[in-house]
């Protein structure tokens, strides 16, 4: 338990030591991290990789005081919360791949809607893009409201300092095509087709794109493998859709009406409900499409 | 650049337009369903309320596409375009607002009645619940997803083609030509996704009852859903296939 404290708080702070490396940026554009791997490049937003922080600390934090006061006899509140929880993707994945293999996916279903529902809610948090610790230019913007405006740029000296200690908005990270597109990739492509070659085979693999079979199964294959990609772009699509326009409408909207009350309406249905939502849609076509081709006979 | 900023606020408005007709029919059709299903089983009230703003929710989801493209060709007409004129760029802008809308028309009256039926199937048979709202949800995404195909071939029309201008600086006879071929695009996959939307949807539709009325068939009934809103959906991947071959 000790151990998963200091896992947590090692985490943590890999990431927000990550965060403040993103964005210790000059330019206007915030150019994420970018990384070579095998001469690809990788790169990271700032808001996945806060969310990714927040997410791994509260789970890892969750977990030791959780497990602390476990006790199968007499459950506190929590402890029946997360067995729900569990207890109802346990139930998904036994009911869509089968009551023995279906328990092996488990971890992946659950991770994957943890993560995509937190990052559907951090746009909730009401944490604006801030410098800590910068000098600026001036306080008072022409409306007489509070400007924090530019930091100083001072390019001779180093220029973490002068621009304080940056954090970033809170953002929806979905709301970045990438972000959804990345987890289809992870999970319909890397999961899925890699579980169907791991337990039929490869030929099994390559059979089911001449999918009827015979002479119609040639005349199809082209139209399954368009119809493989198309699961990854539906289903990623989807998710970035909603998202984006849920944050086009409240931005709009709050604005038409000077941000008196009505937005907190708006945060209610777009930020929860249709993040919820769209959290377990994506979960549940994901557990589909896994299970089409690792499904128990 | 008059042309570009004309077709695009028109295309701001046909997307919305058009966008909104078949998920308010669908919205509101959600409801007929949650009615029957409360004559049917008064108790169950709470339960079928929620199940009906849910599905509304979901019903919505295409005119919200709609809403996306429609804001964004309202910022690019307000953008000064300073380029010379191009019927190209004018006919891209156009056919991103026309794809999106008549995209949404199926996807929007489909999923009004999936959810209609879904609500129903609740009402019918309480204790299967947790199933159909599993079934409903797969049967919402699926039968949206010709209109996800509209939203990706209409953003390629934005921001690959329109926002660029690459159509920009041809001789009059391409550039004409560029016009018909994104004017067809876009009307290619726009029309293409009603007509699968709405099939999949009676699909869906059935598979919500079938799961109330037979929960220990789920596996079989979910298989032949699986393959029959596949094949049904092959028109639409035609229409996709056809609409970036038309991609000058």
């Amino acid at each position: 338990m000790k151990r998963n404290f200091r896992f947590g708080a090692f985490a943590g702070l890999a990431a927000l030591c990550l965060t403040a490396t993103a964005s210790a940026n000059p330019l206007e554009v915030p150019v994420p991290i970018q990384m070579n791997v095998f001469g690809l490049p990788l790169a990271f937003s700032h808001e996945t990789i806060v969310v990714c922080a927040a997410v791994a600390v509260l789970i890892f934090l969750a977990c030791g005081f959780w497990a602390r006061g476990m006790n199968k006899d007499n459950p506190s509140k929590g402890q029946v919360l997360l067995e729900a929880i569990v207890g109802m993707f346990d139930d998904l994945c036994k009911q869509s791949i089968g009551p023995v293999r279906g328990r092996k996916y488990l971890p992946y279903i659950g991770t994957l809607f943890l993560f995509i529902w937190t990052c559907n809610m951090a746009g909730l948090l009401p944490v604006p893009e801030m410098h800590l610790g910068a000098e600026h230019y001036e306080d008072l913007n022409e409306n007489g409201l509070y400007d924090p405006g530019e930091p100083y740029e001072d390019t001779n000296s180093n220029n973490m300092h002068d621009a304080g200690f940056p954090v970033p908005a809170f953002e929806e990270p979905t709301k970045n095509l990438n972000v959804p597109l990345g987890m289809a990739v992870l999970f319909v492509v890397l999961i899925g087709h890699g579980s169907q070659i791991r337990i039929h085979g490869i030929t099994g693999y390559i059979k089911d794109y001449f999918s009827p079979g015979g002479f119609i199964g040639v005349a199809m294959f082209p139209l399954n493998v368009v119809g493989k990609i198309a699961e990854v772009v539906s289903i990623s699509f989807r998710l970035f859709g909603n998202i984006f326009g849920g944050v086009v409408i409240i931005t709009v909207v709050s604005g038409l009406l000077y941000h008196v009350i009505f937005p907190v309406g708006l945060y209610g249905f777009f930020g929860v409900f249709v993040g919820t939502v769209q959290a377990f849609v994506f979960t549940m076509l994901a557990l589909t499409y896994i299970a089409m081709g690792a499904a128990e006979e | 650049m008059d042309i570009a900023n004309l077709s695009a606020f028109l295309g701001a408005g046909l997307a919305m337009g058009l966008g909104a007709i078949g998920s308010g029919w669908g919205a509101g059709y959600v409801v007929t369903g949650s009615l029957n299903g409360m004559a049917r089983q008064p108790s169950e009230q709470p339960g079928l309320f929620r199940s009906m703003l849910i599905n509304q929710a979901l019903a919505s989801n295409p005119s919200i596409f709609a809403l996306v493209i429609s804001i964004l060709l309202y910022n690019m007409g307000g953008a000064d375009l300073d380029a010379p004129d191009s019927w190209a760029q004018a006919a891209a802008f156009l056919a991103a607002g026309l794809c999106v809308g008549i995209g949404t028309l199926g996807s929007g009256a489909g999923s009004g009645l999936v959810g209609s039926e879904a609500v129903e199937s609740v009402g019918r048979c309480p204790s299967s619940q947790g199933r159909v709202t599993m079934m409903m949800l797969i049967a919402h995404a699926w039968a949206q997803t010709p209109c996800i195909f509209s939203l990706v071939i209409s953003l390629v029309l934005l921001y690959v083609i329109g926002g660029f201008n690459q159509m920009v600086g041809q001789s009059n006879y391409i550039d004409i030509v560029n016009a018909g071929r994104l004017l067809g695009m876009g009307l290619c996959m726009g029309a293409g996704a009603v007509g699968p939307a709405i099939g999949i949807a009676f699909v869906g539709s059935r598979v919500c009852r079938a799961t109330a009325e037979a929960p220990d068939a789920l596996q079989k009934i979910r298989n032949t859903f699986f393959v029959g809103a596949a094949v049904s959906e092959s028109t639409a991947i035609y229409a996709l296939v056809i609409s970036l071959l038309l991609k000058p």
